[in-house]
């Protein structure tokens, strides 16, 4: 994946990045992303972080199948999928009812309300459906892309995302009309 | 193209990580732990690389029995060849139900399963070339789909493979799925395209994988070997009786309930949270639930009990940070199709929920 170049005695050495280096700097580019996608799947920022860190564990075992492949592609596959797996859970990932969240960020600052009010919407749907929304509408992911994301046909992934789609909006109190896409 | 979700994506990408979350830190936890698992997967597997190497007779070996479920270690058993296809010079072998032949004078290291899953390691005397099997229960990820070719592997449901430059080399990875809902992994690694070439060839030419499931079962142990849990017996008094695709389950007076509910075309599921919010009960059924198969790891406290209907049953419980308790029951049906249902008891409960949840399920 990296290389670097240094000079030595006038000789051009390239010298390539450890496994180390090489994982560093994929968890710097990636772990943004993945905790962006955590964040939205489980509305809390602590669980967030447990399943980013989760995602990266999965996808360094894997590493040496992945490295000179799409390693976000499986991190991110590892990180949406990563429920299914229950004996190898350290701590449970079940949601945090909508309930519990601090109403009193309505006074906090436009941006951070909005954030809370888009986690607590998604909270409220099936984990399925969750999943696909964020996947295929937040993430502007492809019918395709997300049921290879989830393991799941691309026919569930249509027919899951347009009821999630139809169950956010209603708790979302959004009126717009369903895309044809 | 009207986009359904314009302002919420403003929002999405607004997300960012706490300050306190530490990329290179994370990077380092992710390694850290995954090296200490492989050394402690390497120590179990040594047993299994003595009793292969040794004489190189693992075939007259009797098996050893596991002395506890998942504690087994996986045996490569040399076979006889099915036919004339393997090459001149190799060994053909076969692993979980998987046959396969590499060249005869390579060795096997240990078996290593990066995930946990039982494994083995081909590779020559300097360890340039290699051959890494593992078994699991999911798909893993050979490649990108357009860039990867299909082999055609007599009794296998699909196999797809991945050629790519590796630092020390080229490299394949090679999956192998099979009708059972198991795959084998594996990644083939060479120091030019011309070996990488050969031992495809080889490959090729021998790989085969068999038809009945207790071939790669026996890799997971067996649900017969886990300590068996007593439960409460019948329905507690106010509880009432829910279905989720055949399994009967009872929950508690009060409560929420929720569902069934199609989450997607392979999965039903149902929730019940009590009014507290504390007490949670999670069912949900596939169709194919080929991820419930694997028999947990023996640390992890697991048990079954008997159920009319199912051929595999397991329970096993871990404690949160919180402490909080989450089991996780996983039924498989003997006519197929698997259920799961998580239960969730804070910490300090008087009764133990999990076990009262158990006591009442039935297979209709």
């Amino acid at each position: 994946m990296t290389a670097a170049a240094t000079a030595v005695d006038g000789v051009s050495v390239v010298v390539r990045a450890t496994t180390e280096q090489e994982f560093t700097e994929f968890a710097r580019h990636s772990m943004p992303v993945l905790y962006r996608i955590a964040y939205l799947l489980c509305g809390d920022e602590h669980r967030a972080h447990d399943l980013t860190q989760l995602a990266l564990e999965r996808t360094f075992r894997a590493w040496p199948r992945v490295r000179d492949g799409s390693p976000f592609a499986y991190a991110r596959r590892a990180l949406v999928t990563s429920r299914i797996d229950a004996w190898r859970r350290t701590r449970r990932d079940v949601l945090r009812e909508p309930e519990t969240f601090d109403r009193a960020d309505e006074v906090r600052e436009p941006a951070v309300h909005e954030r809370d009010r888009l986690v607590r919407a998604l909270a409220q749907l099936p984990p399925r459906q969750r999943r696909v929304v964020v996947l295929r509408y937040l993430l502007d992911r492809s019918e395709q892309e997300t049921a290879e994301d989830l393991g799941i046909s691309r026919g569930t992934v249509k027919s899951t995302a347009s009821r999630g789609l139809a169950n956010l909006r209603t708790v979302l109190g959004t009126t717009d009309e369903e895309p044809q896409r | 193209m009207n986009d359904p979700l314009t302002s919420e994506k403003h929002v999405v990408a607004a997300i960012q990580p706490p300050a306190w979350a530490d990329a290179d830190a994370m990077a380092a936890t992710a390694m850290r732990r995954v090296r200490r698992r492989r050394v402690v997967i390497r120590a179990a597997g040594a047993a299994a690389a003595v009793l292969a190497v040794a004489g190189g007779v693992a075939l007259a070996q009797p098996r050893q029995e596991p002395e506890l479920p998942g504690a087994s270690a996986p045996v490569v058993q040399p076979v006889a060849s099915p036919d004339a296809d393997v090459p001149a010079g190799w060994s053909a072998y076969e692993f979980g139900g998987l046959r396969f032949a590499v060249p005869s004078d390579w060795i096997e290291h240990d078996s290593i399963g990066v995930n946990g899953e039982p494994g083995t390691l081909w590779t020559d005397e300097t360890i340039t070339e290699q051959f890494q099997l593992e078994v699991g229960t999911e798909p893993g990820w050979a490649g990108p789909p357009e860039d990867t070719e299909e082999w055609d592997v007599p009794g296998a449901e699909r196999t797809a493979l991945y050629r790519y430059d590796n630092q020390t080399g080229v490299a394949a990875n090679l999956e192998v799925e099979r009708a059972d809902g198991y795959f084998y992994q594996a990644v083939v690694a060479a120091p030019s395209q011309e070996a990488l070439d050969t031992i495809l060839a080889g490959l090729r030419r021998t790989l085969s994988v068999s038809t009945d499931p207790a071939d790669v079962e026996e890799l997971f142990g067996s649900t017969d070997e886990l300590p068996v849990v007593e439960l409460p017996s019948g329905l507690p008094g106010g509880w009432r009786v829910q279905e989720v695709d055949g399994l009967e389950f009872g929950i508690p007076a009060g409560g929420e309930y929720d569902g069934p509910h199609t989450d997607s075309g392979d999965s039903t599921s149902s929730t019940w949270f009590d009014d507290a919010g504390k007490r949670e009960i999670w069912v949900t059924y596939w169709a194919e639930g080929r991820d419930a198969l694997a028999v947990p790891d023996a640390d992890s406290g697991a048990g079954t009990f008997p159920l009319d209907g199912a051929d595999y049953v397991t329970l096993g419980s871990v404690t949160d940070e919180d402490g909080s308790r989450e089991t996780v029951i996983t039924v498989r049906r003997a006519d197929g199709g698997t259920y799961q249902v998580r239960v969730v008891d804070p910490k300090g409960a008087g009764t133990d929920l999990a076990l009262q949840v158990a006591g009442t399920l039935a297979l209709r």
